[in-house]
């Protein structure tokens, strides 16, 4: 395809340039449009977190309770894991599948329906995401995270008064990226095979960076469907930060301004929780199985659960294009790259899924006998966004028949 | 036959019928799992890593090397064991190998990361830079921020740079075009202050107004002062002038925060007893607001900005004090309020007084209506106090009352402070046209910026590449100096600016250069530099040397002090670890700034200084604050509010970075200290081997003390890394190390017994054993003795440094050819004094430092 190229789109919803075209389009029909990603990096206290039966009747562990109002609406999965290596290095596998460094879900979703919208994906975390990053482009390299909720509201609601100013500032943009490919080969003629391997990201980036200015000149001048929401005061709580992401998260999806968006939580310190502040999570994480230190450590870990309620009933609030609640056509992914973080195990990964349209309700349980990847559950996701995928990285046998719609 | 060919490869024997040593040691000892069907942890020693062009093969052998020289392979439960001249043949034979066929360098591809981009734009444009929040940092890969590997790009970071860019060229190239704004006059309605409704100022702080300026320029004030004080007030009278002064505060920036950008308008006084009405002009940017402090008044915090100090909790001077004196009950609060772990010295005099009126029996703290004060009972904590007699004094006095009845203006537009700053910048990067056309004219300006920008000439189709850029862009309609900004803002994200070291082999004398500024100075090389690199001269070792000194004794090298130091020693974890309140009460921010401050300093003093490498282990000099000292180091002489350097005696406890508060904090968790943690620290940080990681069916230290109702020791609970083979394998080299720190806490308290909450009597506290013996028998029964043992093998530890400070400055991971270099040259300097800058300056002469 010609990088300069345009397709014009073939759903015929609005009249939307395809910004990029990459791999399946999704099925037409009453799929899943949008999904969420929201990990930790620590795991839970998986004895706290799974519900002793399985099964549609299992009682609802303490942990979980402050979901109980949504019951009908989640699924809960224990024993799925990627079967990698256990370690720190891998804690931000929780989206790939495989090892990290490997194309995430989010993105193979956003490769292909990203260009839909005015952002392809949202990559967000609270606290300090340096090294924590779920989410992973097809070339392995990590996608930074959005740290500040104003940076992200900034980004959705550009003030009207500043268009020209985008507008000059963004074909400017546009005019120097020819120049600056031209210049990337010449710096290229002087590099070893595998630094000009390297600079295959630079010259990647820079095409992105230039769809994304034909993207942003062509919404700038879109109205943004009005929605109800004023941003709250600035906070360093990062379990604020993390509702208000959600709360960001929704009013995206509202907006149509992205489909596909990740939350990373990378708490460690700087939580309030019953107005007091908690000492290093990754510390309590250690908890050595001594009952205070797993108290704490739930008591943390469950605020995520009591915003994942909260956000939960958000997207049921806000509504979409047809005035249906948001939650029926999101997918909502809920876990963490790490099953017991005590004992540094990657495997065995609590799961939550919500929303999509899937019958939900009950607790599965798949073990010994049922020896599902959390890719396998990755790939009935991908089923339920209208996606034919047979494999997703080491992942080949769906859930289908155990998670339906 | 396949291994015979691998073989034949990998050992360059000539080919034997009969199989060679190496080959009958790895059939005979390895091949059970690590042959190419076992492949047992991924190493598989019968395929053929023979492609020494790929770093990889070296590190592959570099770990079978490691592996076989500390005894973890063969693993101890296998019957089959090498015999020690067996080991060592193998050993000198990989060795040999792998020395004769590595190359120095191979550094892969580097972009510039966050800091390195700050940096170099304020050096290459002088002004004050920073990125902006949000940003998005890089990520960590063997122990740094700053290595090939690790530093990717991606789009999004892409669409950063492009941003930065951006705003980058607006800055310099704003627009000075000065709009006609008519004058607009505004009536203050209310202003902004913590208790919201009163126009009435009564402490020293600066106390904000609501009085925001739309646009830059001039603008008119009208002010009303008057000060009131009744005798219900709780402090005395003024008997001097009412000492008033006025600042512009910019936007966004609170009066809490960063006070380096408040401007000082006017000092201003009146008389007490009279009123003051002023009407005054100011230069006022874009969203200022006025911020009004009054100097003397009874409730003083600091004399002048920034008043938010660091030892701001003990804002209050001896003169509210002799206050709060007189009011027995208030006194009982502050008593509350006021920790008495680190008190100043206003505060001793203080607990002094207090103790005494308790001991005269004329106070009682315990007299249950002390705690009724007004507006002070119940639940006290620590600044209440203060607000409360803010409060008080808003109702009784005294209090300066302020009015201001109008803001008139711009009476006349002006240019920001900022675009006066910019347009310095620009002139000095268009210089003078002369008569020059547009196109000889930004061919001028990007042959001399795009030195600075690429850190190298630019080749004449550069120059006409970017000079097109900015003709382009005018012929686009738009003015030339717009075009050079966006010449310029592509110039910011072309590849010869985002990355540096680019071809293989030698470095020439620019890469040279960049190297050398990117280790010590975390940014673009200087004109000294450059032109070094022009004349060729800088790879000239005597001159490399004279260089390195320069850039090392240049403030500019706290960027290697604090970065290296951070991520060497891990220090930067500190930030994220709150110690347990049970534990430690009144751990503060400062003290934690501190700590990380006194390792700073003290690596900054052996590195200036040129003192030797055994300085870093047993100095006779340490650095702490007055807090860390009282409340962490216990001893040492009374000190002031910042981090001084004291000196002590070698050989003793204190002192060198193994008992500083920041290393002890960042070996822990803030709950607990687990020997096993510190013990792989000091392996990894201090003798820079690199552990294999721990199987991954080990389970956690077990935390309960207490079993079957006997408490179980630290010792007693990993008895089975001992015990078992298998662990002691690696254990043994652990273990040791972490036991002879367990004598300090997880804030780095010295303590002889494990607290014990639920024993009161601290003789039945479970005593510290800290006695361990090394691998090669030594017994370490403390730290001095862990200390002279390491001055003892001082080179072990100075390699480990060096081999740090390499990865820091090329931005990859040493070979073993290298690692070999490095520590020849250590023991070269260490025959020459050992000092850590001669230590430097050798490591950057080493063609180590100069391969790409």
């Amino acid at each position: 395809m010609n990088r300069r190229s345009f397709l014009k789109s073939s759903t015929a919803l609005i009249a939307l340039p395809q910004f990029a075209s990459l791999g399946a389009q999704p099925k037409q029909g009453n799929f899943a449009k949008r999904i969420v990603c929201m990990g930790n990096y620590l795991g839970y206290h998986t004895p706290s977190f799974y519900p002793k039966e399985t099964g549609t009747g299992y009682n609802m562990p303490d942990l979980l309770s402050p979901l109980k109002e949504h019951r009908d609406d989640f699924t809960i999965f224990s024993g799925l894991d990627h079967r990698c290596k256990n370690g720190h290095g891998n804690w931000d596998n929780f989206m790939t599948g495989q090892n990290v460094h490997r194309l995430s879900l989010d993105q193979l979703i956003a490769e292909r329906i990203g260009g839909k919208t005015r952002f392809s994906s949202l990559q967000l975390a609270t606290g300090t995401e340096h090294n924590r990053r779920i989410s992973y482009t097809r070339d392995g390299v990590k996608l930074p995270c959005i740290l500040d909720p104003e940076v992200l509201f900034s980004n959705i609601f550009t003030s009207g008064e500043n268009k020209a100013k985008m507008k000059y500032n963004l074909d400017a943009g546009k005019s120097i990226i020819d120049d600056l490919i031209a210049d990337a080969k010449s710096f290229s003629r002087q590099l070893s095979k595998s630094d000009k391997d390297k600079l295959g990201e630079y010259l990647n980036s820079v095409r992105g960076v230039e769809k994304d200015i034909q993207k942003q000149k062509y919404f700038i001048d879109k109205p943004l469907r009005k929605v109800d929401f004023s941003m709250p005061e600035a906070t360093t709580d990062k379990l604020e930060i993390e509702r208000i992401f959600q709360d960001l998260t929704a009013v995206a999806f509202e907006t149509d301004s992205t489909r596909i968006s990740t939350l990373m939580y990378a708490i460690n310190g700087g939580t309030y929780v019953n107005g007091k502040s908690r000492t290093n999570l990754h510390g309590l994480s250690h908890h050595n199985r001594k009952k205070k230190f797993i108290e704490e450590f739930n008591l943390i870990t469950q605020q995520h659960i009591i915003n994942l309620a909260r956000f939960m009933k958000t997207l049921k609030e806000r509504k979409d294009l047809d005035g249906k609640p948001l939650l029926d056509s999101t997918i909502l992914i809920f876990g963490s790259g790490v099953g017991d973080a005590n004992s540094h195990k990657n495997s065995d990964l609590p799961t939550i899924v919500a929303g999509g349209g899937f019958k939900h309700g009950s607790h599965i349980s798949v073990g010994k006998d049922d020896p599902y990847l959390l890719g396998d559950l990755f790939l009935t996701v991908l089923h339920r966004m209208g996606f034919d995928d047979s494999t997703f990285a080491k992942s080949k046998n769906n859930m289908n028949n155990l998670f339906k719609a | 036959m396949y291994k015979y060919f691998l073989l034949f490869l990998f050992c360059l024997t000539t080919i034997h019928a009969e199989p060679s040593f190496q080959q009958k040691f790895l059939e005979r000892y390895c091949y059970d799992c690590h042959d190419a069907d076992m492949n047992k942890g991924d190493i598989n020693l019968e395929a053929k890593n023979n492609d020494w062009s790929k770093p990889k093969t070296g590190f592959f052998w570099e770990t079978v090397y490691n592996s076989l020289k500390d005894s973890y392979m063969p693993p101890a439960k296998k019957k089959k064991q090498p015999t020690a001249e067996e080991r060592q043949k193998m050993l000198d034979i990989l060795a040999a190998d792998m020395l004769s066929k590595q190359t120095v360098g191979g550094t892969t591809l580097r972009r510039i990361n966050k800091i390195e981009f700050q940096n170099s734009i304020r050096d290459i444009f002088n002004i004050d830079y920073r990125l902006p929040n949000g940003f998005p940092s890089d990520s960590e890969s063997n122990g740094f921020d700053n290595i090939g590997s690790g530093l990717q790009l991606s789009s999004p970071l892409m669409q950063k740079y492009f941003t930065v860019s951006e705003e980058l060229v607006t800055k310099i190239f704003p627009n000075t075009k000065i709009d006609k704004i008519p004058v607009e006059t505004n009536k203050l309605k209310a202003f902004v202050s913590m208790w919201n409704s009163l126009a009435r100022i009564n402490w020293s702080n600066g106390t904000l107004y609501n009085t925001t300026t739309k646009h830059t320029g001039i603008y008119e004030f009208k002010f009303d002062f008057s000060y009131t004080w009744s005798p219900k007030a709780r402090f005395d009278k003024l008997t001097e002038p009412v000492k008033i002064q006025i600042y512009a505060l910019p936007e966004n920036v609170q009066p809490s925060q960063n006070y380096d950008s408040m401007r000082l308008l006017e000092e201003l006084s009146f008389d007490p007893d009279s009123t003051l009405q002023v009407t005054k002009q100011y230069k006022m940017h874009a969203g200022d607001r006025l911020s009004i402090r009054w100097d003397n008044s009874a409730l003083q915090t600091q004399k002048k900005p920034p008043f938010m100090s660091k030892y701001q909790k003990f804002d209050m001077d001896m003169k509210i004090m002799k206050e709060i004196f007189k009011d027995k009950a208030l006194y009982a609060a502050w008593k509350k309020v006021t920790p008495k772990i680190h008190p100043g010295p206003e505060q001793k005099k203080i607990f002094a007084m207090m103790t005494k009126e308790m001991a005269s029996g004329k106070l009682n703290l315990k007299d249950p209506s002390l705690n009724k004060v007004r507006g002070l009972d119940g639940n006290v904590r620590r600044g209440y106090l203060r607000e409360f007699l803010k409060k008080e004094s808003y109702k009784f006095g005294p209090y300066v009352k302020v009015d201001i009845p109008y803001i008139k203006g711009p009476i006349k537009a002006v240019l920001s402070d900022d675009t006066i700053q910019a347009l310095k910048v620009q002139k000095e990067l268009m210089g003078n046209r002369g008569d020059l056309d547009d196109k000889a004219y930004a061919q001028k300006i990007f042959s001399k910026l795009l030195v600075k920008l690429f850190r190298k000439p630019p080749t004449q189709s550069q120059i006409d590449l970017y000079a097109k850029i900015a003709l382009e862009h005018k012929a686009a309609g738009n003015s030339f100096k717009r075009g050079l900004a966006t010449a310029l803002r592509a110039a910011l994200t072309s590849p010869h600016f985002l990355y540096r070291a680019v071809k293989p082999g030698k470095l020439d004398q620019f890469s040279l250069a960049s190297r050398l500024s990117y280790f010590i100075w975390g940014s673009t090389p200087d004109k000294e530099l450059l032109d070094l690199a022009a004349l060729n001269q800088l790879s000239n070792p005597y001159e490399l040397a004279r260089q390195t000194r320069r850039l090392l004794k240049d403030s500019k090298s706290s960027y290697l002090v604090n970065r290296f130091t951070d991520q060497w020693l891990d220090i930067d974890k500190i930030d994220f670890i709150t110690p347990d309140e049970k534990l430690i009460k009144n751990f503060t921010n400062n003290l934690r700034e501190d700590f990380k401050q006194e390792t700073r300093l003290f690596f900054k003093e052996i590195m200036v200084k040129n003192r030797p490498m055994e300085d870093f282990i047993d100095p006779d000099f340490t650095f702490m604050s007055q807090e860390s000292k009282k409340k962490i180091y216990m001893e040492g002489p009374d000190l002031g509010v910042d981090v001084e350097r004291i000196s002590i005696k070698k050989g003793g406890r204190l002192g060198g970075i193994l008992t500083q508060g920041s290393v002890l904090m960042a070996t822990a968790n803030g709950v607990d200290t687990q020997p096993i943690i510190r013990g792989v620290w000091m392996v990894e940080k201090i003798f820079g081997i690199h552990l294999p990681s721990a199987p991954s069916d080990v389970p956690a230290l077990p935390e309960k003390p207490i079993e079957d109702g006997k408490v179980q020791t630290v010792r007693e609970r990993v008895k089975e890394h001992t015990e078992n083979p298998n662990c002691y394998s690696c254990h043994k080299n652990i273990d040791p190390l972490g036991f002879v720190f367990e004598n300090f806490d997880p804030v780095g308290r010295f303590r002889a017994a494990y607290p014990n909450e639920a024993e009161k009597d601290k003789s039945k506290w479970l005593p510290v054993e800290p006695k361990s013996t090394m691998p090669d028998g030594t017994t370490l029964s403390s730290i001095p003795e862990l200390k002279t043992y390491l001055v003892k093998n001082i080179n072990d530890f100075s390699g480990c440094v060096s081999e740090k400070l390499m990865t820091f400055a090329t931005g990859r991971k040493l070979n073993f050819l290298e690692k070999d270099k490095v520590k020849k040259t250590v023991k070269k300097v260490n025959k020459s004094g050992n000092g850590f800058q001669d230590l430097i300056v050798a490591l950057v002469q080493s063609d180590v430092f100069g391969a790409k």
